[in-house]
């Protein structure tokens, strides 16, 4: 029996002293991970500074990394260049997850600070504040990627306190959509006074209806909401204007105001709207519903000194930096390859329903009568920099409210042009 | 298999390459090795302290064993065994989140991590806390089979959560079942689901039944035949609940099993003849757990009643007998406790022929009287029921309310008889012969010397 007891006491012994001995080699390869982790920082940035330039040919990657987006862009064409990438290198594995855009910024950012980010994100520029507020996103060196051949209005949006955050994908704006079984080509709108005219002479249109989905009609009233060093601006009367005449408008029987952009698309694709004031980015589906080349886009009325101004928005690839560098190589290369020119201009003759921010890009417009639209139209839109988007989110729900409120009738356009400067201000130096 | 069928697999496969890129990342390394690190110290402290107090107390060895609720000191016992390691692992995570946070690391996992650690604390808080009330037996059985589980689920779920849509990762058909698609979820809830669904109906049977048992105001035997119908009862409505849910085509499955239905009826029609008499018995109450019965000569004590059979123990022996239900609807078989546990016993005595028959009758009456267990009423009686050979026989008939106990009972009121007999010089006689010499050759030989032993007359 005590023979057993002391072979017994020596197992336990024996197995304590191996657990301690798995525990403190445990602990010593975590204290070494954290100091790896600090080196790595290190490597990652003189990786980026001295061994990648634009033009050296890409070294074989392979790994694996996960891109989001939040489903708003084709799904066919980024599936298509995922797997020209994947064919380029195939020992890269790019697994893509679509978030909606309501879950988006609360995923990543919980996401982000247990290190379980995506490699890659691409959404809407609005939301990149936040992530830069977060410290979670990288900065993109110039040397890695050529930013010289951005669009200037499109690089605002992803500038912030001189740092490039993110690379512009694809630009989007609003245009007029017509529908050319019904409306003959030569009788487009070309100022407010003829959407007027041709409301009465029985043309439909369907305009979306909230600030926002209005803004583009404040430019023609001399309005602009910065300036150019980014103070808030506005000349109240300019927008008091403007909604004077969305007033006017409102009252004919044809010009349809709705704050529902699904049931106007739907109206129009089912042929009950002439004209519509839609987003590029639906254009895609609209040249699908209407077949046989049915669809037709023109700039936006304005008056001949003030064009409409729609906003201009983004779309932007950005990367976290939370991730290892095998990692980070095969997200600057896949980065580098979809916004290289060629890509771009493949998609945007594929699709036909963005603005390539590549500014090198042209297409012949008479092969793409849409693209060229887009082009044109974005030269008079309204693009929002990046470093103004926190006043925005102020100012833009006082205008709601107040705009909801003059088409109403419960305020004139006078008072609510007053409030919203008066509240604006009020608000954004709080 | 259909393209939708590869793209759910793709789904899956994708989240398991999720998984492997997540992992790749120092960041996450760090901290899983920090938190798991933290888990393994933990556990050996906890070992360590156990295994010293162990051998300080060797009656911990049985704690878990015991069948009535702890309640005095020996609960600090399950308290250190239970907390000391949520505790350590709590603080040992807080700790080292603290750290994280001070060298501005990213800690969002080690957050998570104390998130769970403090869930798994109150866990354990939960499950300490029944010993007070419920034998360890029970609640490590059901904390293990039901506690443990759900913690289980819960953990995962929110692991899962962490870098996957889980409600979209459960909404996918992952095969096709009767023409009906099948989710990842369905799949889950119908096995997990139905499991814990099942074992749950059974913690509520046992606590219906201490409800129910309390202050004996209701007898065991009956309660645990009504809670067995509610618990089968419970368990269907389980069932068809959950593959309703699931989106079960019961339609489909009634289509292939009524072609199936003949070869099944003959297979099975015993398991369905003895499925069907238990639930008879049950409705009847004819058999409950506790009850008496004799069968095959011997007599034995319902333990368990199931759906398909019936569990005796025979009372000479001990042993136990798995009896099909069935055989309780085709044979007789005798109860003892039918309409109540009241049971007849009688004593069978001889005394002496010069013992006052009416003082034998009142000794055995006021031994009936003074025994705690014969009951009053119905009240003993005493008769003289026979001139025998070498006594007067009397019979003492008395009746017991506990079946099991008529040996001992018999054996008391034996011994303390021939106690009182003594007392009263009452003679208990056994067989004996008086031999009369009656014949003239016998008296003479005895006058001529020859002794003849004999006994008096």
């Amino acid at each position: 029996m005590n023979k057993d007891n002391i072979t017994m006491k020596i197992k336990s012994l024996i197995s304590i002293k191996l657990r301690a001995i798995f525990l403190i080699a445990l602990l010593f390869l975590a204290a070494c991970s954290n100091s790896v982790e600090n080196q790595i920082q290190k490597e990652r940035s003189s990786f980026q500074t001295k061994n990648i330039t634009q033009n050296s040919p890409s070294k074989r990657l392979s790994g694996s990394i996960l891109l989001w987006h939040d489903g708003t862009i084709n799904e066919d064409q980024s599936q298509r260049t995922v797997r020209n990438y994947q064919q380029i290198n195939p020992d890269v594995n790019i697994i893509v997850e679509i978030v909606r855009k309501e879950e988006l910024l609360k995923r990543f950012l919980q996401q982000f600070r247990a290190g379980l980010s995506p490699n890659i994100l691409l959404t809407d520029y609005d939301l990149m504040f936040e992530f830069i507020r977060a410290n979670s996103l990288m900065a993109i060196d110039p040397k890695i990627i050529n930013l010289g051949d951005i669009l200037p209005t499109a690089l605002t949006q992803v500038t912030y306190q001189d740092k490039v955050y993110g690379i512009p994908g694809a630009i989007f704006t609003q245009v007029l959509c017509y529908n050319k079984n019904k409306v003959n080509k030569n009788q487009l709108p070309q100022t407010l006074d003829d959407i007027l005219s041709q409301a009465k002479a029985g043309y439909t249109f369907g305009i979306p209806s909230s600030f926002e989905d209005t803004f583009w009609g404040i430019q023609i009233f001399g309005g602009k909401i910065f300036d150019d060093q980014g103070r808030f601006s506005l000349k109240p009367g300019s927008w008091a204007a403007w909604m004077t005449w969305l007033q006017s408008a409102k009252t004919l029987p044809n010009i349809i105001l709705s704050s529902s952009i699904t049931a106007l698309e739907k109206s129009f694709m089912q042929g009950n709207l002439d004209y519509f004031v839609c987003d590029a980015a639906s254009i895609f589906d609209l040249k699908k519903t209407l077949k046989k080349d049915n669809l037709g886009v023109t700039i936006l009325p304005g008056q001949p000194e003030h064009p409409a101004g729609p906003l201009l928005y983004s779309k932007v690839l950005v990367i976290p930096n939370n991730f290892s560098p095998r990692q980070t190589a095969i997200t600057l290369d896949f980065a580098r390859f979809i916004t290289n020119k060629q890509q771009q201009q493949r998609g945007a003759m594929d699709i036909g329903s963005f603005i390539p921010p590549n500014r090198k890009i042209r297409l012949d417009a008479r092969l793409f009568p849409i693209q060229a639209t887009l082009e044109q139209q974005a030269r008079n839109a309204v693009a929002i920099p990046l470093r103004d988007i926190p006043q925005t989110e102020i100012i833009f729900p006082i205008g709601e409210t107040l705009y909801q409120q003059v088409l109403e009738g419960t305020i004139s356009p006078n008072e609510g042009g007053e409030q919203l400067l008066k509240l604006s201000r009020q608000a954004l130096q709080q | 298999m259909s393209n939708s069928s590869n793209q759910n697999f793709t789904y899956l496969l994708n989240a398991i390459h999720k998984f492997f890129i997540f992992v790749e990342r120092p960041q996450v390394q760090t901290q899983l090795l920090a938190i798991a690190g933290v888990i393994l110290f933990c556990i050996m402290l906890h070992h360590f302290l156990w295994y010293r107090l162990k051998q300080k107390f060797p009656y911990l060895l049985i704690l878990w064993g015991m069948d009535k609720p702890i309640r005095d000191q020996r609960y600090g016992f399950v308290l250190i065994s239970y907390l000391t390691f949520p505790i350590f692992n709590t603080v040992g995570i807080y700790l080292i989140l603290r750290f994280w946070q001070s060298q501005n690391y990213i800690d969002g996992l080690l957050k998570f991590g104390l998130e769970i650690a403090t869930f798994h604390f109150g866990y354990r808080v939960f499950f300490a806390s029944l010993f007070l009330l419920f034998s360890p037996v029970i609640v490590r059985k059901y904390q293990f089979s039901f506690g443990l589980p759900i913690l289980i689920i819960i953990i995962s779920y929110k692991v899962i959560s962490l870098a996957q849509n889980i409600q979209y990762l459960l909404a996918e058909n992952v095969l096709s079942l009767f023409g009906s698609p099948v989710s990842l979820g369905g799949i889950l809830l119908s096995s997990i689901g139905l499991y814990l669904w099942c074992v749950g109906v059974g913690i509520f049977q046992h606590l219906l039944l201490q409800l129910m048992t309390i202050g004996n105001r209701l007898d065991i035997g009956s309660a645990q035949a009504t809670l067995l119908l509610i618990r089968y009862f419970l368990i269907a409505l389980g069932v068809v609940l959950i593959f309703g849910y699931v989106g079960f085509n019961a339609t489909a499955f009634a289509a292939i099993t009524g072609g199936l239905s003949v070869g099944l009826g003959f297979g099975l029609k015993e398991v369905f003849s003895n499925f069907v008499s238990g639930i008879c018995l049950l409705f009847e109450g004819v058999l409950r757990p506790g009850d008496l019965i004799s069968i095959e000569g011997d007599t034995a004590e319902i333990k368990k009643l199931g759906i398909r059979a019936t569990t005796v123990r025979i009372v000479k022996d001990n042993s136990e007998k798995i009896i099909p239900n069935q055989s309780f609807f085709t044979d007789t078989f005798t109860t003892f406790t039918g309409s109540d546990r009241i049971i007849r016993n009688s004593l069978i005595i001889g005394a002496g022929y010069d013992a006052n028959p009416q003082k034998v009758i009142e000794i055995l009456l006021a031994l009936a009287d003074d025994h705690i267990h014969i009951l009053k009423d119905p009240k003993p009686l005493a008769f003289l029921i026979a001139f025998a050979d070498s006594s007067i026989n009397y019979e003492l008939t008395f009746y017991l309310d506990d079946p099991t106990i008529g040996k001992t009972v018999k054996s008391d009121l034996s011994r303390e008889l021939w106690q009182r007999f003594a007392e009263n010089d009452i003679e208990i006689p056994f067989p004996q012969r008086d031999i009369h010499i009656r014949s003239h050759v016998a008296s003479e030989q005895s006058f001529s010397g020859d002794t003849f032993s004999g006994d008096k007359d």
